[in-house]
């Protein structure tokens, strides 16, 4: 589009000072890098809640098994459960040092959002496999990548000749 | 230099994980920001907003039953230009381009996809500091302005450009 063609919009430019000179005065700036110690201690801190977490994903994931036939059998309810359960472990599973129930967690995110109609088999495969990467089987990345990628042609055999919902 | 100024800071962390929300306010602590208020949606997060006027907010995407999309698009309502300009960090599961454009066109600043990361937990947090607030504000969208000129690279780590 050339300037000719550009509409008229009327644009207000609010210019303020950031907030670290609002702060600590003119040209001050936050250092970039982060201080090493100060790093370790962020991780100690996961490190401690990762113990309270480790329970609660176990209960998660245990929790996740009940909602597959209802989910199956098109109770909506049953379904934005596990969809926010599975949603809540995706984003919070690798910062926790379980990266590998992550992925299939976001991955079973993936098949509900794709999805209207779903499947208890393909559910099922999702949560057992992050049932058993919680418990340490299967929780390699050149295993989990090849479970994802099973888990994928058990997601097109499924809904073969059928149109995803996204 | 940097813990004083943390010092300085009120955040408000918003998620309706209460393991996310925990994560993240412990992890300010470390940081020695001086006040992390928590929220657990949206609407939540408006009343705490108004009440304790942040430096900076953390929120996440999905809540119910307010998101963190139509909370940016409060924030950047608000008729106070301190206030309006805040800094606004999305920190999400969702890492599809879709709710990234969703995030950009609800005026936020920036956007973490989980899971999160100390370090990059930081970098955006400094970033959110230092940059200067520029806010374009148009009648369909009230955010901050990123043209290229506005990204203003100073100091030593600027390209110097040599005519020969």
């Amino acid at each position: 589009m050339n300037d000719a063609q550009t509409p008229d919009v009327p644009a207000r430019f609010l210019r303020l000072p950031s907030v670290a000179e609002r702060k600590l005065g003119p040209d001050f700036t936050a250092p970039v890098r982060l201080d090493p110690r100060v790093l370790d201690q962020m991780q100690d801190t996961i490190r401690e809640l990762t113990v309270k977490y480790s329970e609660n994903l176990k209960v998660q994931v245990g929790s996740l098994f009940s909602f597959i036939e209802p989910t199956a059998a098109g109770d909506a309810e049953a379904r934005n459960q596990l969809y926010s359960t599975a949603h809540e472990i995706r984003g919070l599973a690798g910062t926790f040092g379980y990266p590998t129930v992550g992925r299939f967690a976001h991955s079973l995110c993936a098949y509900l959002e794709n999805y209207k109609s779903v499947v208890s088999t393909v559910m099922r495969f999702h949560v057992e496999a992050m049932y058993d990467a919680l418990q340490g089987r299967g929780a390699d990345d050149i295993l989990a990548s090849d479970t994802l990628a099973s888990l994928d042609r058990l997601i097109a055999l499924s809904h073969d000749g059928e149109r995803s919902a996204g | 230099m940097a813990r004083s100024l943390f010092e300085m800071l009120t955040i408000l962390v918003v998620d309706d994980s209460l393991h996310m929300r925990r994560l993240i306010a412990r992890l300010l602590d470390v940081l020695g920001v001086g006040q992390v208020i928590v929220a657990s949606d949206g609407e939540e997060a408006w009343a705490k907003f108004l009440e304790h006027r942040p430096d900076v907010v953390i929120t996440d995407a999905a809540m119910k039953p307010t998101d963190g999309f139509v909370l940016a698009q409060r924030l950047r309502a608000i008729g106070e230009d301190e206030l309006r300009a805040v800094p606004i960090i999305m920190v999400s599961a969702h890492s599809e381009l879709s709710a990234v454009e969703r995030a950009r066109d609800s005026g936020v600043t920036d956007f973490i996809c989980k899971p999160v990361s100390p370090r990059l937990l930081y970098e955006r947090l400094v970033g959110a500091l230092n940059r200067p607030r520029k806010l374009i504000e148009t009648p369909g969208f009230v955010g901050p302005d990123r043209r290229a000129d506005a990204l203003a690279i100073d100091g030593p780590e600027r390209r110097q450009v040599t005519f020969i």
